[in-house]
């Protein structure tokens, strides 16, 4: 048993809630998301992050619009759609009961 | 000073390094490989790229206009490496290649064969052909350790592969060598990405000869049958490719190990017979041929030269071919141009050395006192090995043969017998004349011929030729062979007999006499074999034939001759002449 991959498979099932969680406050663009999941060290590498954008897009529970960029090309800004705040909503109370039930678990 | 290129990455343009282009090329390549078409993977892709554009942009500026290795290497820290987007992947694919990641191929660049530096023993030879084939090197370097003992095979096999395999220097190459490795399940796949092409090219012809502009688009139709016809002879030349180069390998290898053995094997010449068996080292036949050991190494390593390089070439051909490695190694060209010039002088100069000996021919002459036999009849016989007598009846096979451990080639009927040890060479037959004597008496002149370098070395080798005739009585038996002392060499030596047979006196050919008897005059033009086994009696220029009543030689024609006489020596009972 690899305990990097067990922590890999832990952080990937939260990703996506972490994700929409963030686009819940605001607006941001993909770096932006990846500066605030590499302080939380939810993420190491940026170029996860865009498959899985695509894929919440594409899921209906994102969407963007473009705003040009002072440095570089325009950049894609992500919002949640109301599917997405349905969603997001699931998605924090079965945390929270997730959350309960594995500290009840663990509690020595 | 580098050499740079102009990109365009999401709509901004970077002035580019050469190989921080092949290195973002072949990253970008990887991602894309990773993804399928479902997953959007062209819309991840232009993300990706925007995303590295706009750190691109952050690096480039007023000062530093060009994109270096270093920043690419920067961003691709950044963005992490292909394995690491594996894991946001569907749950499906991720076994695949999780699995794929621990047996450390990376997805998508076709594979390319390099010496891997990294994992080497000696070269690095071992590991990158067992990469390229996706196996481990363990076995590979086991492989090549045995061949080592089979006349140094796996030696050159691989020192020439060693040549011939680049190593792999940039990160670009080593991605590449652990590409999709070459195996059946690849080629598989590649075949079924074809006929996947290859349908939909069906399916857009359709649809174009459908369509209403069909007329315009014929001539597009047409590019696309050629462009498929192309690949498709394209993959079967590929495959014919791969096998004639496999044969250039197996045949090289097989043609230098059979050099390196006849060169320096012990028992190389190995003749074998009806269960007999003789056999001897190439350099026996040289003892007998080269003046010194000298000169026969000399000669030796001129053909090896001369015939090596040129099945190393071949071998080198074929791992080419085998692994598409373009263009030739410059020092290599120059290195094989330069030892097959050598190899080709190194022979022409043994050559000459060799032929130098043949250069003055010398006879010696001496006349053999016969016996004079009663009833004025000689009865001539050869006296040879019984093993090649034995047979005698049947048709010799053509070619060579072995009798009791001597070589016996059998050219036009006669048998010409070779045997040689350290001491002495015996050659045979000689030639047999028979012609009018001018005497009383039979006489017969044995003359010897030899060559050497000067006429006093040819004269020399010739009076040293020995060759034994044994009289009894009326019986002349005569040596099937004649012997030369090995250290005289073979110098086109050989031996003529001369029978002067006085007029109104007869002779009697045994059969053994067929091997040395040798275009003898008659009044019947009869063939020398048709001769055995009769009665001749000399003519005032030639030799008449006694016994050949029912023969008719005018016409030519061979009817049954009369039962012989027996011709058991001591035992002989003379026939009772005609009238």
């Amino acid at each position: 048993m690899n305990i990097e991959n067990t922590k890999a498979q832990m952080r990937k099932g939260v990703l996506e809630f972490c994700i929409l969680s963030i686009l819940s406050k605001g607006d941001h663009y993909p770096s932006e998301i990846i500066g605030k999941l590499k302080d939380s060290k939810l993420i190491v590498v940026e170029g996860t992050l865009y498959p899985l954008l695509t894929r919440l897009k594409n899921d209906g529970l994102l969407s963007y619009r473009w705003e040009e960029s002072s440095s570089g090309p325009p950049r894609k800004y992500y919002k949640l759609t109301p599917l997405g705040e349905q969603f997001l909503k699931e998605l924090d109370m079965t945390w929270n009961e997730l959350a309960d039930a594995v500290a009840k678990a663990t509690k020595k | 000073m580098k050499k740079t290129l102009t990109i365009n990455l999401s709509g901004i343009v970077f002035h580019i390094d050469e190989d921080a282009y092949e290195k973002l090329g072949s990253y970008l390549n990887t991602i894309k490989k990773s993804f399928s078409d479902s997953d959007g993977r062209d819309e991840i892709m232009a993300d990706i790229e925007a995303r590295i554009a706009e750190m691109l942009q952050e690096k480039v500026g007023q000062n530093k206009q060009v994109v270096s290795i270093g920043d690419i290497d920067h961003v691709i820290n950044i963005m992490g490496k292909p394995e690491d987007f594996a894991g946001e992947t569907e749950p499906g694919q991720e076994q695949q290649k999780a699995k794929e990641q621990t047996s450390g191929y990376y997805n998508g660049r076709q594979r390319r064969i390099f010496r891997d530096p990294d994992e080497r023993m000696l070269g690095g030879v071992c590991t990158g052909v067992a990469s390229y084939f996706g196996f481990d090197p363990l076995w590979m370097r086991l492989g090549f350790a045995l061949s080592f003992f089979i006349f140094g095979t796996g030696l050159l096999l691989y020192i020439i592969l060693w040549i011939v395999i680049p190593v792999a220097k940039t990160t670009a190459d080593k991605l590449e060598m652990r590409g999709e490795p070459v195996n059946i399940d690849n080629i598989g796949k590649t075949i079924n990405e074809e006929t996947e092409h290859l349908k939909k090219k069906v399916n857009d012809l359709k649809n174009e000869f459908r369509s209403k502009e069909n007329r315009q688009r014929m001539s597009s139709a047409a590019e696309n049958i050629t462009g498929f016809l192309t690949q498709i002879f394209g993959t079967i030349f590929k495959i014919i490719g791969n096998f004639v180069a496999v044969l250039m390998i197996i045949i090289g290898t097989l043609l230098v190990v059979a050099l390196m053995a006849s060169l320096f094997g012990v028992n190389s010449v190995r003749i074998l017979e009806n269960g007999q068996e003789a056999s001897y080292s190439i350099r026996e036949f040289g003892n007998i041929l080269f003046n010194s050991v000298y000169q026969m190494d000399l000669a030796f390593l001129g053909i090896g030269l001369l015939l090596g390089v040129i099945f190393i070439r071949l071998i080198y051909g074929g791992f080419k071919i085998l692994f598409k490695i373009p263009h030739t190694n410059r020092i290599l060209r120059y290195t094989f141009t330069t030892l097959w010039i050598t190899g080709l002088l190194i022979s022409i100069y043994a050559g000459i050395l060799f032929v130098r000996d043949f250069n003055v021919k010398a006879k010696t002459t001496h006349n053999v006192s016969l016996q004079e036999p009663g009833a004025n009849i000689l009865y001539l016989k050869v006296k040879t090995d019984p093993a090649i007598e034995a047979d005698a009846d049947d048709e010799y096979e053509e070619g060579i043969n072995i009798h009791n451990k001597k070589m016996v080639i059998v050219n036009n009927h006669r048998c010409n017998l070779v045997t040689f040890d350290e001491k002495k060479i015996t050659l045979g037959p000689p030639d047999l004349n028979i012609i009018p004597g001018e005497t009383d008496s039979f006489e017969l002149i044995i003359t010897t011929n030899a060559r050497g370098e000067t006429k006093k070395d040819a004269m020399n080798r010739a009076k040293k030729i020995k060759y034994n005739i044994v009289q009894t009585d009326s019986v002349i038996e005569f040596d099937h062979t004649f012997e030369i002392a090995s250290e005289d060499k073979w110098r086109g030596q050989n031996v003529e007999l001369t029978l002067k047979v006085p007029k109104n006196k007869m002779i009697y050919l045994d059969k053994s006499m067929r091997h040395i008897i040798y275009d003898i005059k008659n009044a019947s033009n009869t063939l020398d074999e048709d001769m055995l086994k009769r009665r001749w009696v000399m003519g005032i220029n030639e030799l008449k034939c006694v016994d050949c009543e029912g023969l008719d030689v005018d016409k030519d024609e061979m009817g049954i001759p009369p039962p012989p006489p027996p011709a058991v020596p001591g035992e002989i009972t003379i026939p009772k002449s005609p009238k």
